[in-house]
């Protein structure tokens, strides 16, 4: 085949596979660095946990207002945060930890969004909520990815270097007098908003995907937080661009097409990485000479 | 004489390294970063849904 035909024809010819195009680059952008923060501070389950929780949010303005880009985003926002918040009450006012708390919250997020969609929708409905459909992304929702995406660059470029202390040395960043707790509830709402523009193009249930899978990887390739953050993006929207041309030419559903090229990247990265891979672990080097 | 930056004039000497980033590393610095790129996604979306000539 032509590589032309292969590798740039579909975006040139089709404007719904370019704005799905520019919708990986948004959540490239916007997730990838959050990503990376959700690995660093052990927290890539709490981003699974919230992608669930935006749900019954979504579920309630769908039933409000049917399939509104506007109130649709807002409910999932508001639904997100206040299950990142309720979790974090029950873990300081009780001895449960956050980890347990945000498992128990999302499940009755999850099962109440599904009940929800199920009884005021079709099944269409449901999985359109759950799974998504980024090639049907028009002009409107792609306005809100891309100003999701630049409300998170210009936020963690204020707040980066406050968020990545609090990574490595949250006691450092108290004794500094710096603002911990406010950093940490700032981060939530980035995430959940991300989660909220990955809603729209992956579904609540694959949303998490271009966050948690490029980050994991890029720790097999390099080391320092800004690369990392490079790295993740670029691998995420890699997946994005492969996953939609092997949905295009394959006939494939393109959402779990994204997905399951960059969990392939995440498992080359695991493999032969260069930074603490079974590769590099366990392949016999030589010793150091004199 | 030019006052040091960061803690013990650390800044300073990992620019003159070139560890630094040219741009620098402060929030203005990263702020130029981020609106650059953000600049970059707002052309790109600006061709995907046709309203570049």
């Amino acid at each position: 085949m032509d590589p032309y035909a292969a590798l740039l024809q579909p975006f040139i010819e089709f404007g719904f596979m370019r704005r799905a195009l520019v919708a990986c680059l948004a959540l490239s952008l916007g997730c990838g660095p959050v990503g990376v923060l959700l690995v660093l501070r052990r927290m890539s389950l709490v981003g699974d946990a919230l992608s669930h929780a935006v749900l019954p949010g979504a579920a309630i303005g769908f039933m409000i207002a049917g399939l509104s880009l506007v109130v649709m985003s807002l409910g999932g926002f508001i639904a997100g945060l206040a299950v990142a918040v309720l979790s974090g009450l029950v873990a300081r006012a009780t001895p449960q930890r956050e980890d347990a708390s945000f498992a128990a919250f999302y499940l009755i997020s999850l099962a109440l969004g599904v009940l929800i969609v199920s009884t005021r929708g079709s099944n269409v409905d449901l999985m359109h909520v759950l799974f998504g459909t980024i090639l049907a992304v028009d002009d409107a929702s792609l306005l809100l990815v891309v100003s999701i995406a630049t409300l998170t660059l210009v936020v963690l470029a204020v707040i980066g270097r406050g968020l990545i202390v609090e990574c490595f040395d949250p006691g450092f960043l108290r004794a500094v007098g710096g603002p911990g707790a406010a950093l940490h509830f700032a981060f939530l709402m980035l995430v959940v908003m991300n989660l909220v523009a990955g809603f729209h193009a992956l579904g609540t249930l694959m949303a998490v995907g271009l966050m948690m899978l490029p980050a994991a990887a890029a720790r097999f390739w390099v080391s320092q937080v800004t690369t990392l953050a490079a790295t993740s993006s670029t691998i995420a929207f890699g997946a994005g661009y492969a996953g939609l041309l092997l949905s295009y030419h394959a006939n494939l559903p393109s959402g779990p097409a994204i997905i399951l090229v960059a969990g392939g990247v995440y498992i080359v990265s695991v493999v032969a990485g260069p930074r603490g891979s079974l590769w590099a672990r366990f392949l016999p080097r030589r010793h150091l000479e004199a | 004489m030019r006052r040091p930056i960061g803690v013990n004039g650390f800044a300073d000497e990992a620019r003159l390294e070139g560890t630094v980033s040219p741009l620098g590393s402060g929030v203005v610095a990263r702020l130029l970063w981020a609106g650059g790129l953000a600049a970059l996604l707002w052309i790109a979306a600006a061709w995907a849904m046709g309203w570049l000539p």
